[in-house]
């Protein structure tokens, strides 16, 4: 037995024509199996390209809108950081300096007492992050940072 | 042993390409969604952070704004006023106008 035929035909001239047709058949199933992978892989290679390119654009515009909204988060981030490096320590003081006048003129007193401002602070050493708001829904002074919705 | 380069095997091998890049596309797509996703937290925190920064300035220029009116009758409102110039240029007001008169305290 070869490697180039692994079934020998028997002998006998009887059953050629009937094996020479099977195997023209079985060519022919062959090929058309053949021509029927090769056009399955082709449309996958095109839904697979498709999706490609459909994936690419994505990535490009998130990857873009991405960057915009770092950069809008890092110019938010920075006001409010110099707002509450800068701002609200000295607006605590003043409302501080304020109530100090407000103690000895009772009518600028009824005037303040119209605004919701935070309750005085015990110690003046005490951090901005310790600033409460008042009841009432509102938070005066209130530090940004540790504002979760 | 010989190898023949078949028009199947060509296919296959860029469908596999093919197949290989689609994954790394889902992959780095799917870490940018994450991204976007996080930025879009930090940005609405961020949001809500702005708008009680702008509540808080604004209940100061009220504040501010008081104290300014009073200071045209008190002289220790005056030199208060007077001595929280930065702020009042924080809250886009102007202290000078608002400064009190060298009137006696009333």
């Amino acid at each position: 037995m070869t490697s180039s035929e692994p079934f020998p035909p028997p002998s006998g001239g009887l059953q050629d024509q009937p094996r020479g047709n099977d195997e023209r058949a079985l060519g022919q199933a062959v090929s058309s199996m053949r021509v029927l992978l090769q056009l399955s892989v082709v449309a996958l290679i095109i839904v697979v390209a498709c999706s490609n390119v459909f994936l690419f654009h994505q990535v490009r515009l998130l990857r873009r809108q991405a960057a915009e909204l770092q950069a809008g988060c890092l110019e938010m981030a920075k006001a409010v950081g110099e707002y509450e490096t800068n701002t609200v320590p000295l607006m605590e003081r003043f409302v501080t300096d304020l109530r100090k006048v407000a103690e000895r003129n009772p009518d600028f007193a009824a005037t303040l007492a119209k605004y919701p401002l935070p309750p005085p602070k015990s110690t003046n050493a005490a951090p901005v992050t310790s600033v409460r708001p008042v009841s009432g829904g509102t938070a005066p002074l209130a530090p940004a940072t540790g504002t979760r919705r | 042993m010989s190898k023949k380069i078949t028009l199947t095997g060509v296919l296959v091998v860029i469908l596999l390409l093919s197949a290989i890049a689609n994954v790394a596309l889902c992959v780095r797509y799917v870490r940018t969604v994450r991204t976007a996703q996080r930025l879009h937290a930090v940005s609405n925190r961020l949001q809500v952070q702005t708008t009680l920064v702008v509540r808080n300035r604004n209940l100061m220029q009220s504040v501010a704004n008081e104290a300014s009116q009073y200071a045209k009758k008190n002289t220790a409102m005056a030199a208060l006023v007077q001595q929280y110039g930065p702020l009042y240029e924080q809250l886009n007001l102007k202290p000078s106008q608002s400064a009190a008169p060298k009137s006696p305290t009333r």
